[in-house]
C-alpha cells in the first residue's frame, strides 16, 4: 500500500546567496491518495501538471517538500520517504521500480544487456551471487519475450519495442513489488504499444504487481488501470475507478481533457471541436506555474458524491454540466 | 493539380550501406485540399516531405522520380528559384516549435526578417504592421506587446501558432505540417488543427500534414497516404480507407488502436504482432509480409504493384476489404 | 573500426601521417637494430663530419656508398669530399655490443661499414671501429646523429604517452568528481584548476624544475618532466570532461543506476566517463604533442634530459647553440624535422579520430 500524504513538491526558482524565497514553481500542491496493492493507479493530466513529480518523489528522485509518502511493503516493512536513512531507500529502491519512456535513452548505450540487467542488481539488497543472479537474467529476458541470446547483444541492437521489453526485465530484476511506468508506450509506434501493454498487463497478473501507469494517452491509461487520478497544475482534481470515469466525469477540467481527446472518425463527418468554449476558455490559458493554485487549504478536500468517485472542489467553479 | 509526387525514391548513403528510405511514392495534391500521410517511424513519410522542399539531409539523394508543382519540376529549380519556390509556394511547419525560433531573437523580429525576405521593399511601419496582422490571423492575442516577447516566454502551443505565422508571411499555395502537434497536450492539439483548417477555408492553401496519428486525421484529412517501409500502401479518400481499409496493414494499424472506453477487464486489444521493418535489411517482396495475417507466399517474392481496389489505390495482392 | 579504414582511405595526409607514426616508433623498438652504432660511440677524428652516405646507381641497379671526406680544416672542422673514393653500405654488419631491449646480448646492426677506419684494422670486435657511416650526419665528438636521434626517441615519443596518461588520469579523476557531485567539490576543485590556468605555464615549470636539484640521473629528470607536464596540463582536460560529465548525468540511464543504488564512484567512472571515450581518443592523440614539445623545451633550455642520455630536445639544445654553428652545420636540425613530423603526423591523426568518432559526422538516421 502506498500513501501519497498532502504531498507538496516547490522548486525555488532562483539559487545562491541572493534568492529570493518566494520565487518558486508549485509542481505538486497537496496531492493526497493511495494506491492498494496489486491494482494499477493511472495518473493523467497534460505536460507540467505535476503527476511525473508525484511519481518521482516516491523513488526519492525528489525530495518532498512538504506531506509524506508511506510505503508498506508485503513484507510488513514500512517506509516513510520523508527524511528516509540510506539503507532505507536503497531497501525501497528495490522494491519500487521506475521504468522510463524513453528506453533509447535509460539504458547505457555501452553496456550489454546482460550488464544492464546484473551492474544494479548487484548492489541491491537481495542480489543472490552471481550464479544465480545469471539464471534469473536468463530466465527474465525469456519472461518478457527475448531470447537468452539477446543477454550478450547491446541495446542498439533492439528496435523501440524490444528495448522497452529490456526496461522492464530490468527493472523486474529486483522483484519489485511496485512499478512506476512514466509513460512507457508514448513513445512507441502505435502498432507496438499493445505488445507492451499486454505485457504489462500478464506481468501484473503473474508477479501481483502495482503499478502507477503515467500516461498523456488517455485511451491508453483508461485502457489499463483500475483506477485513475486526474492531476491539474500539481493539484489531484479527480479519482475514481477507471470504467467510472470513462463513462461519467465530473470535474470540469476531467470533462474538458477528455474531449480535447481525438477520437476516430470514421463517419466522414468533417472536424469540429468538441468540448464546452466555456471551459475551454477557463483551461487552455497557460497556467502560471509560479503562482500557487491553492490559496486556501481547504480547496484541497474533495468531495465523494459516489463511494471511490472523489472530486475536488479546487477548479470546479468553471461552469460545469 | 498543385504538387504531383511521381515515382518518388530516395535514397541515403549509410554507415551499413545504401538506405532505401522511400521507394516508388506517388500522390497529388489539389488546390485547397487536405492530405494525411500517415505511418510509423521510419515508413518515410517525414523524408517523403522534406524532399518535397528538397530539405533531406546532404547524405540522401532522390535516387528516381519527380515531383511536379503547377507542371513545372521542383528537382529542376536551382538558386533563386528554388528559394523564390521554398518561401512563396511551399512553407513547411515542424514538430517541435521551440527549436524553430532563435532564442536571443524577438518574436517581432525573426517575423520581421521573414517578411522582409518576401518583400524587401517594406517600410519598418508596414512590416511590422503585417506582423501584427499575422499573429491576428494566427490568434495570438495581444499581438502588439507580444512582438516583444522571446521565445522562451510562450508556451508550445503559441510558438506552433507563431511558427504558422511566419509560413503564411509569404502566402505560400501549399503549408507542409511535419507532425505539428505531437510535441503538444492534446488540449492544445484540437486548436491548432482548427487554426489550419481556418486557414485552408480563408487563403484556399493546400494542407499536407504528415503525422503517425490516425484519430487526429481522421476528423479533417480529405485522403490519406498510409506509408509503411518507404512504400504507399494504401490511398484514397479518407472515409474509404478508415471505413473499410483495403490493405492489411491500414486494417491492422486501425484495429491496434486503443478503443477509448475499452477496458483491459472487458476485452483484449488487436495485436499486430512483429516489428517494423529494419531499413538497413530489407527483405525481399511487400515489407508489411512477415507481419500480415492475410500474407501469401508471393507476397515474399516481389512488392506488389498498386492496383486500384474500390475508389482506393492498394499495394497488396489480395483483393477486397480487410 | 570499418569506418576508421574507409574514412581513412579518403583522406591520403592521415593515411601518411600513420605511416610515418608506425615508422617512428618502429624505429624507436627496433633502435638497436637499426642505428649502425651506439649514442655513445665516439670517433674524435671525424667531429662535425658532413653526412656521407650517398645513392649510388651502378649497373647492379641501386647501391648505398659512403662517400669519403678529408679534413680541410681543423679549425673550423671542414670536410671535403675525396673524389672517387667510396666505402660500400654493407647490411648486417657487426658493430659495438648491445643488449637487444636490455635482454639479449648481440652485435648486429642493420647497416654499416666492414672497411678499415685509417690507423685501426677492418674488425670491429677488435678495434672497435670501421670507417663510419653517417646518414645524418655526426656531432662534435663524432657521434652519429642518426643513431643518437633513434635513441632520442625513446624519451621523445614515450614521454608524450606517459604524460597524457599522468594528466588524463588526474583530469578524468577531478572533472568527474567535480561534475558529478557539484557544489563545493566542483567549485574547489575547478577553482584549483583555474589557479593552474592562470599561471603562464613555461614560468610554472621553470619554477618547478629548478625548486628541484639540478643534478639527477636522466631516469629521475625523466620523470621529473612528464610528472611537471602533467601537472601543468591537466586542467583543461578537467575542464572539458566536467561539463561532460555534468550534461550526461542528467541522461535518463545515469538516473535509472542511481535509482539502482549503485555507488556514485561506479557510476562516474563505469557509467559516465566510457560515454566520453571518443572525445577522449581524440583529445589523447591531439594531446602528445604538446607533451613532446613540453620535453623539447624543457631540454633545450638545459633543464630537462642532459648527457648521456639523449632526447630530441637535449640534441637540439647540445648541438644548435649559435647560428654560425647552424649555418656550418646544418644537419643538426634533424632532430626538429624529426620532431615537426611527429607533431603533424598526431595532429592529422587527431583529425581523423575526431571525424571517425563524432556522432555529427556520421549519416544521419532515417526520419519519419
Amino acid at each position: 500500500m502506498i500513501h501519497f500524504d498532502s504531498i507538496v513538491k516547490h522548486y525555488p526558482l532562483e539559487a545562491g546567496f541572493f534568492a529570493r524565497e518566494e520565487h518558486k514553481v508549485f509542481a505538486v500542491n497537496g496531492v493526497d491518495f493511495r494506491v492498494e496493492p496489486g491494482e494499477i493507479y493511472g495518473l493523467v493530466g497534460e505536460s507540467g501538471c505535476g503527476k511525473t513529480t508525484t511519481a518521482r518523489l516516491l523513488v526519492r528522485m525528489e525530495r518532498l517538500t512538504g506531506g509524506n509518502i508511506l510505503f508498506r511493503s508485503r513484507d510488513g516493512r514500512e517506509f516513510r520517504l520523508a527524511g528516509i536513512g540510506r539503507a532505507d531507500l536503497a531497501a525501497l529502491r528495490s522494491r519500487v521500480r521506475y521504468v522510463f519512456q524513453d528506453p533509447a535513452r535509460s539504458l547505457n548505450p555501452r553496456l550489454s544487456i546482460r550488464e544492464v540487467l546484473l551492474s544494479g542488481y548487484r548492489y541491491s539488497p537481495r542480489w543472490p551471487g552471481r550464479s544465480r543472479a545469471e539464471e534469473e537474467a536468463r530466465s527474465l529476458i525469456q519472461e518478457v519475450g527475448l531470447s537468452v541470446g539477446d543477454l550478450d547483444r547491446r541495446p542498439a541492437d533492439f528496435s523501440g519495442g524490444q528495448r522497452q521489453r529490456i526496461s522492464i526485465a530490468r527493472a523486474l530484476i529486483t522483484q519489485p513489488e511496485v512499478l512506476i511506468c512514466d509513460e512507457v508506450v508514448s513513445a512507441l509506434d502505435v502498432s507496438i504499444q499493445g505488445q507492451i501493454l499486454n505485457l504489462l498487463l500478464r506481468l501484473r497478473e503473474e508477479r501481483g504487481l502495482t503499478m502507477i501507469f503515467i500516461a498523456h494517452d488517455l485511451a491508453v491509461v483508461g485502457y489499463v488501470s483500475d483506477r485513475i487520478g486526474v492531476m491539474y497544475r500539481g493539484v489531484l482534481v479527480e479519482e475514481a475507478p477507471a470504467r467510472t470515469l470513462m463513462a461519467n466525469r465530473r470535474h470540469p477540467y476531467t470533462q474538458y481533457l477528455f474531449e480535447s481527446l481525438p477520437v476516430l472518425r470514421t463517419d466522414g463527418e468533417s472536424h469540429r471541436r468538441r468540448g464546452d468554449p466555456a471551459l475551454r476558455a477557463t483551461f487552455s490559458r497557460r497556467a502560471d506555474a509560479t503562482e500557487n493554485p491553492v490559496s486556501d487549504a481547504t480547496f484541497l478536500e474533495m468531495d465523494e458524491p459516489e463511494p471511490g468517485h472523489r472530486v475536488s472542489r479546487i477548479f470546479s467553479d468553471a461552469p460545469r454540466r | 493539380m498543385i504538387l504531383t509526387v511521381e515515382n518518388l525514391s530516395v535514397d541515403f548513403a549509410t554507415g551499413g550501406g545504401l538506405l532505401h528510405a522511400v521507394r516508388d511514392v506517388s500522390f497529388t495534391l489539389d488546390a485547397g485540399e487536405v492530405v494525411g500521410i500517415v505511418g510509423e517511424s521510419g515508413s518515410g513519410k517525414s523524408v517523403t516531405a522534406q524532399s518535397i522542399l528538397r530539405i533531406i539531409p546532404a547524405n540522401g539523394r532522390i535516387a528516381a522520380g519527380d515531383i511536379r508543382f503547377r507542371d513545372r519540376s521542383v528537382l529542376a529549380l536551382d538558386g533563386e528559384e528554388l528559394r523564390r519556390f521554398r518561401g512563396r509556394e511551399v512553407a513547411m511547419i515542424f514538430q517541435e516549435p521551440g527549436r524553430s525560433f532563435d532564442p536571443i531573437y524577438s518574436i517581432g523580429k525573426s517575423l520581421a526578417e521573414t517578411i522582409r525576405a518576401h518583400q524587401p521593399d517594406l517600410g519598418e511601419d508596414e512590416i511590422r504592421e503585417r506582423s501584427i496582422r499575422l499573429l491576428e490571423e494566427v490568434h495570438v492575442t495581444n499581438p502588439e506587446r507580444r512582438l516583444e516577447n522571446f521565445p522562451h516566454q510562450f508556451s508550445g502551443g503559441l510558438l506552433q501558432r507563431i511558427m504558422i505565422a511566419h509560413a503564411l508571411a509569404s502566402d505560400p499555395t501549399v503549408l507542409i505540417a511535419d507532425e505539428p502537434t505531437t510535441a503538444l497536450d492534446v488540449t492544445i492539439q484540437a486548436g491548432i488543427v482548427d487554426l489550419l483548417l481556418e486557414l485552408r477555408r480563408r487563403r484556399n492553401v493546400a494542407i499536407l500534414f504528415i503525422t503517425h496519428n490516425l484519430a487526429l486525421i481522421s476528423s479533417f484529412a480529405d485522403r490519406l497516404v498510409v506509408m509503411y517501409g518507404g512504400l504507399v500502401m494504401e490511398e484514397g479518400r479518407t472515409v474509404d480507407v478508415l471505413r473499410s481499409p483495403r490493405h492489411p496493414y491500414t486494417a491492422g494499424l486501425l484495429a491496434s488502436l486503443v478503443p477509448f472506453g475499452a477496458h483491459h477487464s472487458q476485452q483484449s486489444l488487436f495485436i499486430l504482432s512483429g516489428a517494423p521493418p529494419n531499413p538497413m535489411a530489407p527483405e525481399p517482396g511487400c515489407p508489411f509480409a512477415p507481419r500480415c495475417p492475410l500474407a501469401k507466399p508471393g507476397c515474399r517474392e516481389a512488392i506488389p504493384e498498386i492496383r486500384t481496389d474500390g475508389g482506393s489505390r492498394v499495394r497488396c495482392i489480395v483483393e477486397g476489404p480487410k | 573500426m570499418k569506418r576508421f579504414w574507409r574514412v581513412l582511405f579518403r583522406r591520403p595526409v592521415a593515411a601518411a601521417s600513420l605511416v610515418v607514426l608506425v615508422l617512428l616508433y618502429g624505429g624507436m623498438i627496433f633502435a638497436e637494430v637499426l642505428s649502425p652504432y651506439a649514442p655513445t660511440t665516439v670517433f674524435r677524428e671525424s667531429a662535425y663530419h658532413p653526412p656521407n652516405v650517398r645513392l649510388w646507381s651502378s649497373e647492379l641497379g641501386l647501391r648505398l656508398q659512403i662517400q669519403k671526406y678529408a679534413l680541410v680544416d681543423e679549425i673550423n672542422w671542414r670536410y671535403a669530399p675525396i673524389r672517387g673514393e667510396y666505402v660500400p653500405v654493407k647490411l648486417f654488419v657487426q658493430g659495438p655490443e648491445y643488449r637487444m631491449w636490455g635482454l639479449f646480448p648481440a652485435s648486429v646492426h642493420l647497416f654499416g661499414t666492414e672497411e678499415a677506419y685509417p690507423g685501426y684494422s677492418a674488425d670491429w670486435s677488435a678495434a672497435g671501429r670501421t670507417y663510419p657511416v653517417y646518414l645524418m650526419g655526426a656531432d662534435n665528438l663524432g657521434r652519429d646523429l642518426f643513431t643518437r636521434i633513434l635513441y632520442g626517441s625513446r624519451i621523445s615519443l614515450t614521454i608524450g604517452f606517459i604524460g597524457i596518461a599522468i594528466s588524463l588520469t588526474l583530469a578524468i579523476v577531478l572533472g568527474g568528481l567535480a561534475g558529478y557531485f557539484g557544489g563545493f567539490a566542483d567549485w574547489l576543485i575547478m577553482r584549483v584548476a583555474e589557479f593552474v590556468i592562470l599561471i603562464p605555464g613555461l614560468y610554472l615549470i621553470l619554477f618547478l624544475r629548478s625548486l628541484l636539484s639540478r643534478d639527477m640521473d636522466s631516469g629521475q629528470s625523466f620523470i621529473l618532466i612528464t610528472v611537471i607536464l602533467s601537472f601543468v596540463g591537466w586542467p583543461g582536460s578537467a575542464r572539458l570532461i566536467r561539463g561532460l560529465v555534468h550534461s550526461i548525468k542528467r541522461e535518463d540511464f545515469v538516473i535509472n543506476a542511481q535509482l539502482e543504488s549503485i555507488p556514485a564512484l561506479v557510476i562516474i567512472f563505469r557509467h559516465i566517463i566510457p560515454q566520453m571515450a571518443s572525445i577522449l581518443i581524440v583529445s589523447i592523440t591531439l594531446g602528445i604533442p604538446g607533451f613532446i614539445l613540453g620535453e623539447t623545451v624543457l631540454s633545450y633550455l638545459g633543464l630537462g634530459i642532459v648527457d648521456p642520455a639523449v632526447s630530441w630536445g637535449s640534441l637540439l639544445n647540445r648541438e644548435v647553440t649559435t647560428l654560425s654553428n647552424l649555418r656550418s652545420f646544418p644537419w643538426f636540425l634533424y632532430p626538429g624535422l624529426f620532431l615537426l613530423l611527429t607533431t603533424l603526423a598526431f595532429n592529422f591523426l587527431g583529425d581523423l579520430l575526431r571525424d571517425v568518432l563524432d556522432p555529427y559526422y556520421r549519416e544521419r538516421r532515417l526520419g519519419s
